[in-house]
């Protein structure tokens, strides 16, 4: 994924999580847990294309399907970014 | 490890896709190959009783990585294999196509079968188990048009379906040997609310009672019948009878085995180049005392899919988990946290009939579990005092008003 022609945007659903945490496991630099109850909170979407994988793996891995990843086709860099 | 054998898995559920991921985190970068029996790429299997049957439809969102993933991280996927022994004085492992593959470390992740049922021996059309996307499709394909859906078994896997089957418009009959559904997970006290929640979705139940026979017309399912005379009609019926673990390959090697592989702290069966990860595995429970223990949950399976890949490149710490399981039942969340046993007291917080409190369970005075039922903040606090080994006083947890979080923040303080 070097050269990707799409972005992904990111969202989660609060109102399914179960608060297992295998998403931080992936990659805490888009998925962190609310203090209080465990749930996701999402502190990026729209994230760097360095963490693609790690997201992608997070939203196949969330046992509880609440991460949900759009690939949105990214026209303003045709060819991809270095 | 200079070992040019590769680190070899049983299995190619996810257990074994995270111990495979977690060595390559971890930085192993020797030969790794990952064997089992299913054909195509592993897959979550959580969803099969929740979301697959109700919403979802696309088969690449259960797949755990998708097939270039094993490329770029050089991870052999022999699946459609069957691993046929074990050859320990060999470190081989011998397929039931007869190919011999040497391994530095094996790690057995061979996870657990549905339990054999009697009746399920000349099976009936509309009879159905679930364990695998396969049994997932069939049985969202039958639910489609059934309109009787009879559930044998109250536990995780029966209960969700018949969230599920009954929101869809089936009517759902559960059948249960015990008295009340989730005896082995839960205390009486949520075991009830949960009855209620759903009976007030449609379901019904018989309890303490058990199937004599299945009833069949031109093939197909018609009825169950129970040992007290109660017929049920069905056009489908959901053997949900609980699971045992694969563990064949041990007994045939002299690996001990009791209900799962025997493990120590590190994972490690008697044989330090095996070890045992997953549904497969009996570990000594540290938080009590080190009984042994068997968990089926996702949780379980991707700390010790971690630890071991830890510990095969060279850590020492013994496996120190607290457990959390969760279920949906009919659009509630439940969430566990710890392994409570069945004579454990209970302490609820919170209003049941508000639908949404928790029950704390208790050894003594020593907390054991903490059961949430829409109430993840206390989940979340139960797993907290469960790691920490604290135990807020019944008292305080039956009143709330009481701030349990000031028992944390005063420990840490």
């Amino acid at each position: 994924m070097s050269s990707a022609n799409f972005k992904l945007k990111v969202s989660v659903n609060q109102d399914v999580c179960v608060g297992a945490g295998l998403c931080v496991l992936s990659t805490s630099d888009v998925f962190d847990q609310r203090e209080e109850d465990g749930v996701v909170r999402l502190l990026q979407t729209e994230p760097d294309e360095a963490h693609y994988e790690k997201v992608l793996g997070a939203a196949r891995k969330c046992p509880s399907k609440a991460i949900r990843v759009e690939k949105i086709d990214d026209t303003a860099a045709p060819g991809g970014q270095p | 490890m200079q070992d040019s054998r590769p680190i070899v898995i049983v299995g190619t559920g996810q257990a074994a896709l995270q111990a495979a991921g977690a060595l390559r985190e971890e930085g192993y970068v020797g030969a790794l190959c990952m064997i089992g029996e299913e054909r195509g790429l592993p897959y979550t299997r959580p969803p099969l009783s929740k979301a697959w049957l109700e919403s979802m439809t696309d088969v690449r969102e259960l797949h755990l990585e998708e097939a270039d993933w094993f490329v770029s991280n050089n991870i052999g996927l022999l699946d459609g294999q069957r691993v046929a022994a074990v050859d320990r004085a060999k470190h081989a492992v011998q397929l039931a196509s007869g190919r011999v593959v040497e391994y530095a470390h094996l790690i057995l992740a061979t996870g657990a079968r549905n339990r054999a049922w009697p009746f399920m021996q000349s099976p009936l059309k509309g009879a159905l188990s679930l364990r695998t996307l396969a049994d997932a499709d069939e049985l969202k394909a039958q639910l489609g048009s059934a309109a009787r859906l009879v559930i044998v078994g109250a536990g995780f896997l029966g209960m969700e379906v018949a969230g599920v089957a009954a929101a869809r418009g089936c009517a759902v009959h559960v059948v249960e040997t015990a008295e009340r559904p989730m005896t082995r997970a839960l205390s009486a006290a949520m075991s009830a609310h949960i009855t209620e929640h759903l009976e007030r979705a449609g379901v019904r139940f018989s309890f303490d009672a058990q199937v004599s026979r299945l009833g069949g017309e031109a093939g197909r399912v018609k009825l169950v019948e129970l040992t007290d005379g109660t017929r049920l009609d069905a056009d489908l019926v959901l053997v949900a009878a609980g699971v045992e673990p694969c563990c064949e390959l041990g007994l045939d090697c002299g690996l001990p085995v009791f209900n799962g592989f025997v493990v120590n702290g590190l994972l490690r069966t008697i044989d330090p180049a095996i070890s045992a990860i997953g549904d497969c595995a009996a570990f000594p429970y540290a938080f009590d005392g080190g009984d042994l223990i068997r968990l089926e949950s996702v949780q379980n399976t991707v700390d010790q899919a971690r630890h071991i890949a830890r510990t095969i490149l060279g850590a020492h710490d013994a496996f120190d988990p607290t457990p959390i399981f969760w279920s949906e039942l009919a659009g509630a969340r439940l969430q566990i946290a710890g392994v409570a046993r069945r004579l454990d007291g209970a302490v609820v917080r919170g209003d049941p009939r508000s639908g949404r409190f928790s029950v704390f369970r208790y050894r003594h005075d020593r907390l054991t579990g903490v059961e949430s039922f829409n109430r993840p903040a206390d989940h979340m606090l139960g797993r907290r005092l469960l790691q920490r080994r604290l135990s807020p006083p019944r008292e305080q947890v039956a009143d709330l008003s009481c701030d349990l979080q000031a028992l944390l923040t005063e420990r840490t303080a």
